[in-house]
């Protein structure tokens, strides 16, 4: 029996499939932008080929097939989804344009901010005529101040349907504490045009915020019929060939559900997450209960972090829950933090202060660094891997990529060594150095503005060049210990194949103190019949569901509130006021220091309450327990770490040639045709019972 | 160890500033370390290996954002939270800012001034400035903008001695001025609310309680007060013990070397910006509506001279000082002369005090820019310094135009803001002052190759952001009837400004809550546009006491949901001025706020016709705008009929030269040979031997190359209702065109005062 997991890449589209015992198999095909299942049933075909089976015996013994798609994402960023029509409280159709100012400066850096003269909002995805108005209003107190009347819905519905309009989303102010009007509309919908999508923000994003709210309908009608259709094909195919239970779709919260219950728009943005549900289990095997997980791609650096066991989810600056293509959002998601420096970064020569910058500008994969010979002329980090020996030049990708050394090091040499008066190696080595300081600094920031302190964390690397630098960054981050994880170039897909099957419910309700607490109770028990039902359907039984809830307050006045975990309902009329004040003012200390907590004329406001299911699978063990095949060096390769010692002869080691608990001291490579892990000179790497090398940082230090 | 040590004895450098002495009259001395932002810092090379400067200058940047962060997240006031109305930064030893964090860019420079006062004070003080201590101020005229601005810094010591400064800025909503939210009609600083000029907040990292006690009981909301300190101190906090850890590593001389190196690459990089436009004067005029007590005419001048590598403005020219608190004190002028430029010129440079040094300012003592202690200055950032942005704006993008560098040219965006502002007791029984930022979402202007930006930002504050409805209703008794986009609010042009907006909102479940309005700009224009572009109109603001809109059926309802100059005139319906002291509302009475745009930039009659009918689509400009201003004839479906508005076009160039009065001076007539644009359509040209300016459009040679072309061509003086702008006084104001004499081309649209 298989568990297998797909992640469709930028360049590749990987899988794997583990069996009970652990044994792990990869399949790489490339990624068909155009057709995307056929890039997965190619990589399926060259997974089953790896495993000694062929497709249909590999689907027919797989009892989940996890799968990270990244076809929502795609459609939304190059805009190519459904006509959605828009119903709206009347008075408010301009909302999209306006994105409340903030769809300027959404996701965007600081330094793109101060950019303010080629600034614009983002366009939105639904035009103006296909944005009807409906009277009604409702007051923050769920009363309906105008009532809607079914003549103006069916006024408003037919309006959007004059327009030939593919879906259907819906947001009206208020709706999450009177759905009455949303429910009307969908009804209204349903009867004239029983073929169109509806999606609804009273069941997609019942949270306070209309703006984020109206992004998420829009995007959830916007890409659905895409990820609908592109998710159907799939099991189609799959099931031709054999599969049996439905593909399992991630989602952006973390957790999987069957891709026919998954909402559009949960879809987006949950291939990274991948990796940190997979480095939530791993950190599970090796009883490691804080962990930074990195991914190194070929433009960006992702950092994420498992607290206490759990992925954490993300709050953004301006109080929506995250920023999806510049638009702001409701939808929750796991809080990845991303930065621009992967291997395809460029590194240039500033003449006013006469120094070396490290970015944001990429040349991603395509034209790529200019050893790939396929265009790129800026030098990139990933040319100073190659120049200081860091890459194998006749194993690249397998072999596949020849690679230009010289066209690299003339390109070193003109832009950074000359201007700044070094030699080609200084200039190589200092990229290298700089890129390490930002992938620190990154996950410095990411840390200590969510009040993590960074000595309590190990550390997790993937993804093409996160075992190459991690050894490098963790020491300069201060971690205890770095993991340069086995399977690092597939490790999202093998997070994707490990995930649970997870639901949320959250419902915002406002009260200031003294909480009604007989109404939080009776809040929380239909969250949670909701949330079973959700279960339900998918077959899991309510007895193996794990239950979290959450009770997101602040001070009054505050508009960042804090999700606050409570051991469950029956635990709010033990504790009562008291209890609740305490706990969140525990939790607040610890993410904003102890100065930063209010004295006592501040009272609390509740915002909302939620509650998180985990169905959890069985899951294979990962354990390597197959001896190595031998535990010595296969070659030596002449690499640079530091100028006074100069290049150096390195021993490489291939992949699996390690035993379990062997040592070895750095430098020294472990490669295999997709990436690299590096121990550095002075630290010792030591391969685990997992595969993962792993770096002890604290045996180093004094 | 304190600062004392260091310093003593250096009676005629104190604080390092030359000539200054500790013990000048307080104004004096205010006025001095005011001005002292402006000195060209001396510059010795720290020798610093590139690459380490390089990972230290991302560590400083990394420290700063993540102390803004740890600030914004804990705020409780809605101007930080919603609006990005923060400053993060950090300053070297003497208080030059090294790095800024994109907020309210204004306080880039005044901060400076808080540090050093903070030196002065305690500098030689026995209590001295130790480590762990924080010192809190938020006196105006030392470092602008107004009363609700409170600077909360902190030095970083390398063991005895300070190497550098954090310092964090926010806008608390309420300072316990004379009404609840600020006032508009205060006529001296003592009626906006609690001054602090330099107090020490945390003493060695314990709280001094009575600092705290005496600020609380100071205003209306004083949990939010206490929130918002506790924000800063521990932003300021987290930043802080970032650079500590640098300095353990690499040092104290290192970190200050950083610091002077980043201060050093800024200002080489403005100077090689300012270095590249030619020589020469540019001149704007600008005005606003109201002092504060009644409507007055009051006029923004600015003269600007760039020679070299440096510019100077001057504001020779402006209204003296007004009785109420329409006053800018002179750190709020300087600071948002610099805000446009880091916008435009030195987008991609590190802002902190190394763009000042290219820049010298004059502005005469006693005038609106500089008013004299103790004027009142509330309603300075939506009104004079708004204004100022604007006039500034035209100034930068005009030398930007002359130095080709077109990516830096946009035209003014909306000169004035007209907030909401309000208190009382709110629908959860609260005593409560406070503000609706809406009106922060103004439009850019239009720049070269794209329309502004609509309902978008306001420039004095770039990381302004409009509250979410359900979250301004959840935290105020008052339920939204709309808010979307204003037709015609923008400049019409080439490429048109930026729509503004409008809201009207029902006071709900309250009958203690009044609301009144601070700004400028009903009754004339602030914005102009750039290169042939028109300006925007005007705001408009108002009350309809007793509609009760709730109270009546949907389809009565859906009657009230009229665009506000519709609104404006049904029966009960009571139009204001700008800045109305706060009014007692009842439940069911409405108030509503409509306002402005962005500039226009270039002659509306070049604008594709296909967007000027994709923009009557949208309803963002009228059909009669689209026909009169734009010269584009529409069927009735909306689409363009081409031909018709190709001669319609044509006729309207003709009828504007037919109309005009003759130019001052006379015309070259002659055709020229056009070199390369430096103003628009204005080309720089050659002709009969001579450079000269001509028309991009036609060739014809209008004037010597360094005259201004304003005294050779026809212009015509505009009434602005024909525009739609019907609140803007026509006693008061008019704008004069300008055409090119060969083709009619609209090269420039001034305001101009009717006597």
């Amino acid at each position: 029996m298989f568990h297998v997991g797909v992640d469709v890449g930028g360049t590749f589209t990987d899988t794997v499939a583990i069996d009970e015992a652990g044994h792990l198999f990869v399949g790489k095909a490339p990624t068909t932008p155009e057709r995307i299942v056929d890039g997965v049933m190619a990589s399926l075909a060259d997974l089953a080929r790896n495993a000694g089976h062929d497709v249909p015996a590999l689907l027919r013994k797989t009892t989940l097939f996890g799968h990270g798609t990244t076809v929502g994402t795609n459609a939304l960023v190059t805009r190519r989804g459904a006509r959605v029509g828009l119903l709206i409280t009347a008075g408010f159709e301009d909302t999209p344009f306006i994105q409340r100012a903030v769809g300027r400066l959404a996701g965007l850096s600081d330094q793109e901010m101060r950019r303010q003269v080629s600034l614009r909002q983002p366009v939105p995805l639904v035009e103006r005529s296909c944005i009807a108005g409906v009277i009604e209003r409702v007051d923050m107190n769920g009363r309906a101040l105008i009532p809607l009347l079914p003549d103006e819905a069916e006024r408003a519905v037919r309006a959007l349907l004059g327009q030939e309009v593919e879906a259907i989303a819906v947001c009206l102010l208020w709706s999450f504490l009177n759905p009455a009007h949303e429910r009307l509309l969908a009804e209204t919908a349903r009867r004239l045009a029983p073929h169109l999508p509806v999606s609804l923000s009273i069941e997609l994003a019942p949270k306070m915020r209309e703006n984020a709210r109206c992004n998420t309908v829009i995007i959830d009608a916007f890409v659905g019929g895409v990820v609908k259709g592109y998710l159907g094909e799939l099991q189609q195919r799959l099931a031709l060939e054999g599969l049996r239970p439905s593909v399992a779709s991630m989602q952006c919260f973390g957790g999987v559900t069957a891709a026919h219950y998954a909402s559009p728009v949960n879809t987006i943005g949950s291939g990274p997450v991948g990796g940190v549900m997979g480095s939530k289990y791993l950190a599970r095997l090796l009883d490691e209960n804080n962990v930074i997980t990195t991914d190194v791609g070929g433009t960006t650096f992702d950092v994420s972090v498992i607290w206490q066991g759990e992925e954490i989810m993300a709050r953004e600056f301006f109080g929506a829950a995250g920023v999806m293509s510049r638009f702001e959002v409701q939808t929750p998601r796991v809080d990845i933090q991303s930065i621009g420096a992967g291997g395809g970064t460029i590194a240039w020569f500033d003449a006013a202060s006469r120094s070396i910058k490290f970015g944001p500008d990429s040349a991603g994969s395509r034209p790529g660094p200019v050893f790939y010979g396929q265009g790129g002329t800026r030098v990139t980090l990933a040319d100073a891997w190659l120049i200081l020996g860091y890459l194998d030049p006749e194993r690249f990708l397998g072999g596949r990529m020849k690679v230009d050394a010289a066209a690299a090091e003339a390109a070193m040499e003109a832009q950074l060594a000359r201007p700044l008066g070094m030699s080609v190696i200084e200039a190589a080595l200092a990229v290298v150095a700089l890129a390490n300081h930002h992938m620190s600094d990154a996950i410095k920031v990411y840390l200590g503005a969510r009040g993590l302190d960074i000595g309590d964390f190990v550390m997790f690397a993937f993804g093409g060049g996160g075992p190459m630098h991690a050894s490098a960054y963790g020491e300069l981050a201060g971690v205890k210990r770095t993991y340069l994880v086995a399977n690092a170039e597939v490790f999202s897909a093998l997070g994707v194949a490990l995930a649970d099957t997870k639901h949320k419910q959250q419902v915002t309700l406002l009260a200031r103190e003294p909480f009604d607490l007989a109404r939080l109770g009776a809040s929380f028990a239909g969250l949670e019949q909701r949330l079973l039902e959700q279960f339900e359907r998918e077959g899991t039984p309510p007895e193996a569901i794990r239950k979290r809830y959450f009770l997101d307050l602040r001070y009054r006045g505050q508009v960042h509130e804090l999700s606050v975990e409570i051991p469950d309902p029956q635990w709010i009329a033990g504790q009562g006021m008291p209890g609740i004040r305490s706990s969140f003012e525990r939790k607040y200390r610890a993410v904003y220091g102890g100065a930063s907590v209010s004295a006592s004329h501040s009272s609390l406001e509740l915002v909302g309450l939620g509650v998180d299911g985990v169905a959890e699978h069985p899951k294979p063990s990962l354990r390597r327990d197959e001896p190595a095949r031998k535990a010595a060096p296969k070659a030596y390769r002449n690499a640079c770490f530091d100028l006074r010692q100069g290049f150096q002869r390195v021993p490489v080691y291939a992949d699996g040639d390690l035993r379990p608990q062997q040592q070895i001291p750095g430098p020294a490579f472990v490669q295999n045709d997709y990436r690299t892990m590096l121990v550095l000179p002075g630290q010792t790497g030591r391969m685990d019972g997992f595969g993962n090398l792993v770096v002890d940082h604290a045996a180093q230090r004094p | 160890m304190t600062e004392t040590l260091q310093i003593e004895g250096q009676a005629e450098n104190w604080l390092g500033i030359p000539g200054l002495r500790r013990d000048l009259p307080m104004d004096d001395l205010i006025e001095a370390i005011v001005l002292d932002v402006l000195r060209p810092l001396p510059y010795v090379d720290p020798q610093i290996d590139p690459v380490k400067y390089e990972v230290a200058v991302h560590r400083i940047v990394a420290s700063v954002r993540e102390g803004a962060w740890a600030l914004v997240r804990t705020s409780s006031s809605p101007l930080v939270t919603e609006c990005g109305e923060y400053v993060f930064a950090i300053y070297d030893s003497e208080g030059h800012a090294a790095y800024v964090n994109t907020g309210v860019l204004p306080h880039l420079t005044g901060t400076e001034a808080a540090i050093k006062f903070i030196r002065h004070c305690y500098g030689a003080d026995r209590e001295g400035i130790h480590p762990g201590d924080q010192f809190l101020l938020n006196e105006p005229y030392l470092m602008g903008i107004h009363t609700p601005d409170i600077l909360i810094a902190r030095p970083v010591f390398a063991g005895g001695e300070i190497v550098a400064w954090i310092a964090s800025l926010t806008h608390t909503i309420e300072i316990g001025a004379k009404d609840p939210g600020g006032t508009a009609d205060s006529t001296d600083i003592f009626q906006e609310g609690i001054r602090i000029p330099c107090l020490k907040l945390i003493s060695a990292g314990e709280p001094v309680q009575h600092v705290y006690r005496l600020i609380e009981r100071a205003t209306r909301n004083p949990a939010q007060i206490s929130l918002d300190i506790a924000s800063k101190v521990a932003g300021n906090n987290v930043a802080a013990a970032r650079i500590e850890e640098m300095i353990a590593r690499d040092g104290g001389e290192f970190v200050r070397g950083v610091l002077a190196k980043m201060i050093n690459e800024t200002e080489t990089k403005a100077r090689a910006r300012i270095s590249a436009i030619p020589d020469g004067k540019w001149h704007n005029v600008a005005y606003a509506d109201h002092n504060g007590l009644r409507p007055e005419l009051l006029k923004t001048e600015l003269h600007a001279e760039k020679r070299g590598d440096s510019i100077h403005f001057d504001f020779t020219g402006t209204s003296p000082q007004c009785p109420g608190p329409v006053n800018a004190a002179l750190p709020g002028t300087i600071g948002s002369i610099f805000t446009v430029l880091v916008l435009t010129l030195f987008a991609e440079l590190h802002p902190n005090r190394g763009i000042v040094s290219a820049c010298r300012i004059s502005v005469p003592k006693g005038c609106i820019y500089n008013p004299r202690y103790p004027a009142a200055l509330f309603a300075a950032p939506p009104g004079p310094l708004c204004l100022l942005s604007s006039v500034v704006t035209k100034i930068v993008s005009e030398m930007a135009m002359a130095a080709g560098m077109s990516e830096s040219v946009i035209a003014p965006w909306n000169g004035n803001v007209n907030a909401v502002y309000m208190g009382g007791i709110d629908q959860y029984g609260q005593l409560q002052g406070s503000l609706t930022l809406d009106t922060n979402g103004g439009g850019t202007g239009g720049t070269p190759f794209d329309d502004g930006d609509d309902t978008a930002a306001y420039m004095l504050a770039p990381g302004s952001i409009m509250a979410d409805i359900e979250m301004h209703e959840a935290n105020h008794p008052v339920v939204y009837l709309f808010r979307r986009q204003r037709a015609d609010s923008c400049g019409h042009g080439f490429m048109r400004g930026g729509v503004g907006g409008e809201i009207a909102v029902a006071v709900h479940d309250s009958s203690q809550w009044r609301v009144g309005f601070r700004g400028i700009g009903t009754e004339v224009s602030t914005t102009r546009g750039l290169a042939g572009g028109y300006p925007a109109d005007s705001a408009r603001t108002g009350f309809i006491p007793g509609i009760d809109p709730f109270k009546r059926l949907p389809a009565e309802y859906a009657k009230l949901l009229r665009p506000v100059s519709e609104l404006a005139r049904m029966d009960g319906a009571q139009p204001q001025k700008a800045l109305i002291p706060p009014r007692l509302l009842a439940p069911g009475d409405v108030y509503y706020t409509a306002w402005c745009g962005g500039g226009g930039y270039g002659d509306p009659l070049r604008r594709d016709p296909k967007r000027v009918a994709k923009d009557v689509q949208a309803r963002l400009v009228s059909r009669e705008r689209g026909r009169d201003t734009y010269g584009v004839v529409l069927n009735a479906d909306g689409s363009v009929q081409e031909e018709a508005t190709t001669a319609f076009r044509a006729q309207m160039r003709k009828a504007r030269l037919a109309g005009a009065e003759s130019p001052r001076l006379k015309t070259i007539q002659s055709r020229a040979r056009l070199e390369r644009p430096v103003h628009g359509v204005l080309w720089l040209a050659e002709a009969q031997g001579q450079q000269v300016l001509a028309c991009g459009e036609c060739g014809t040679a209008i004037c010597p190359d360094q005259a201004d072309y304003h005294d050779y061509v026809p212009a015509k003086l505009r009434a602005p209702a024909s525009l739609g702008h019907e609140t803007v006084r026509a006693d008061w104001l008019a704008y004069r065109e300008y055409f090119c004499p060969g083709c009619g081309v609209l090269l420039d649209v001034a305001f101009e005062q009717i006597n």
